[in-house]
C-alpha cells in the first residue's frame, strides 16, 4: 500500500511537471478556439469575432 | 569461541542461546555442544523476503526496558506467507520475541506452563476470539536463539488472539511444546523503540505534498514570465475600424498564455475582444476582457472599484507564430492602451488539483491498514 501511495504522488508530480510545463487548461477554464480561414491567417484584421457573433 | 567452519570469532550475547549463526559464513551452530557443531550451512534468505528490519546487534528500548536484538528467523508457511521474529535480550538476560507478520507486530514472552496455562491469564484458551493453526518452515536464522531452530526446522504454531491484543501462541515441534504470550504492539512503537523511523502513510503523503510543492516551484523558476509582446495601441474618431493586429510573435513550445490589457477608464467600461491568432495552423482563440474603473462619493465616503488592468489566460495554446487581434468596444471615441502577452504557466490551479488527486490514494491507504491497539504493558496474565 505504501508503494501504491508513493507512486500515486509520483504520478501526481509527473501530472503536474507536465502541466505546468505544456500549460495545460484547467477544467474551468473556457475554450473558445474556432476555425480560422486562409483569408483570416493572411489578415487577422479582418477577423470577425465569433463571439461578438453570439 | 570460533566458528567450526570459517574459524571466526564469535561473540556470545545470550547465555541461554542453544543455536549461532556465524555472521560470517552464515554456518549455524549448535551451541549444546562443546565445541559447537555444525547443524546447517545456510546460503542467504529468501530473495524476495523483505531485509530485516532491526539488525542483530541493534539496542532500544521496548515498553521501558532496555533491549538488545540477539537474533533473527525467518519463517515462511504457505498460509500467512514470511514471519519475521526477532530475539530481544533485556539486561537482566530476559528474553522476548518480536514478531513481524503480514504488517503486524506483536511482542512475546516464553511461558511458564502450557499453553493452556499461559492462556489462562487471559481467560483461557477458549477465550480466544481468533485461533490459527499454521505450519512453519525455518528458512533463515541469524544471530543467537533460545530455541533450536535452523533452517528446513519445521513447527505447527496456534496463535490465539483475546481481547485487548493480547495473544498466545502454542509452538508445537518434534523436540515438543512451546508457548508464549504478549501483545499486539503498533508499528509505529516498534520502530521509535528502536530509534527508527518507520516510512508510514503519513510520511508518503508528506512526502508527495513536498514533491509536488516543489515541482510548482521549479516549474515557477523555469518558466520565463518575460512578455513574449508589449504593445501600445490606440483608436480615433478617425478610425472607422477600432481592431488591431499585434507583430507576430513565436510560442517555442505548448503553453498558456496570459493576455493583459492596460486601458486607464474612469468611471466607464471598455470591452477588448482579443482573438489569438495563428500564422501557421487554422486557428482562433478568442476571449473578451471587460476593463471597468468606477470611483464616486457617498455616505460613507470614496469609493472605487475596478481597475485599469485585466487579464485572461489562454491554456495549452499550441507552439507556433501568434498574432493578437485586439477590438475595444467603447462609448468614448478615442483610447490609448497597452496590450500584453506572457506565458501563464505554470499555473497554481494545477498544484491544488494535483494535491487533490493525492486525497483518494492516501485514503485508500489509510482505510486499508487495520488499525492496531496500542500495547498495555500494564496488563499480564494471572
Amino acid at each position: 500500500m505504501r508503494m501504491f501511495l508513493a507512486a500515486w504522488g509520483v504520478g501526481a508530480a509527473l501530472l503536474l511537471g507536465t502541466a505546468n510545463f505544456l500549460g495545460w487548461g484547467l477544467p474551468w477554464d473556457d475554450d473558445d478556439a474556432y476555425e480560422a480561414s486562409a483569408d483570416v491567417r493572411s489578415n487577422p484584421r479582418a477577423y470577425q469575432m465569433q463571439s461578438h457573433a453570439k | 569461541m570460533r566458528c567450526p567452519r570459517c574459524s571466526v570469532a564469535l561473540t556470545r550475547r545470550l547465555d541461554a542461546a542453544v543455536v549461532m549463526a556465524c555472521p560470517s559464513c552464515r554456518a549455524v551452530l549448535d551451541l549444546s555442544v562443546t565445541p559447537p557443531g555444525v547443524i546447517a550451512q545456510q546460503e542467504k534468505p529468501l530473495a524476495h523476503a523483505p531485509a530485516p528490519i532491526i539488525p542483530v546487534g541493534r539496542a532500544g528500548s521496548v515498553q521501558g526496558r532496555n533491549v538488545t536484538c540477539v537474533g533473527y528467523v525467518q519463517r515462511r508457511s504457505d498460509a500467512s506467507g514470511i514471519s519475521e521474529e526477532y530475539v530481544l535480550r533485556d539486561v537482566n538476560g530476559g528474553v522476548r520475541w518480536l514478531v513481524h507478520e503480514q504488517d503486524e507486530w506483536c511482542l512475546l514472552k516464553p511461558g511458564k506452563g502450557s499453553g493452556e496455562a499461559t492462556a489462562a491469564g487471559f481467560g483461557g484458551i477458549a477465550g480466544g476470539y481468533a485461533q490459527r493453526d499454521v505450519l512453519f518452515r525455518t528458512t533463515f536464522v541469524a544471530g543467537e536463539l533460545p530455541v533450536r531452530l535452523a533452517p528446513g526446522h519445521e513447527a505447527k504454531v496456534s496463535t490465539f488472539v483475546h481481547g485487548d491484543g493480547a495473544i498466545t501462541t502454542i509452538e508445537v515441534d518434534a523436540e515438543g511444546e512451546r508457548c508464549f504470550w504478549g501483545r499486539e504492539l503498533a508499528e509505529r512503537v516498534v520502530w521509535r523503540s528502536f530509534g527508527m523511523r518507520p516510512r508510514s502513510i503519513a510520511d508518503i503523503a508528506t512526502a508527495a505534498f513536498f514533491l509536488l510543492v516543489i515541482v510548482q516551484i521549479s516549474s515557477c523558476m523555469l518558466t520565463s514570465r518575460r512578455p513574449l509582446i508589449v504593445e501600445e495601441l490606440s483608436f480615433s474618431p478617425d478610425d472607422a475600424d477600432r481592431a488591431r493586429v499585434t507583430a507576430p510573435f513565436e510560442l517555442k513550445h505548448r503553453s498558456a498564455l496570459e493576455l493583459e490589457v492596460d486601458a486607464p477608464v474612469q468611471n466607464e467600461w471598455v470591452t477588448f475582444g482579443l482573438a489569438l491568432v495563428s500564422e501557421s495552423q487554422s486557428k482562433v482563440i478568442e476571449r473578451v476582457v471587460e476593463v471597468e474603473q468606477w470611483s464616486g462619493y457617498d455616505d460613507e465616503g470614496s469609493w472605487s472599484e475596478g481597475g485599469p488592468r485585466k487579464s485572461t489566460i489562454v491554456p495549452s495554446v499550441p507552439a507556433g507564430v501568434w498574432r493578437l487581434r485586439v477590438e475595444p468596444r467603447a462609448q468614448r471615441t478615442s483610447l490609448a492602451y497597452a496590450v500584453r502577452v506572457r506565458r501563464a504557466n505554470p499555473r497554481f490551479g494545477w498544484l491544488v488539483v494535483a494535491l487533490l488527486a493525492l486525497l483518494p490514494a492516501g485514503w485508500l491507504a489509510h482505510v486499508s491498514v487495520r488499525r492496531r491497539p496500542e500495547a498495555d504493558p500494564a496488563r499480564e496474565p494471572g
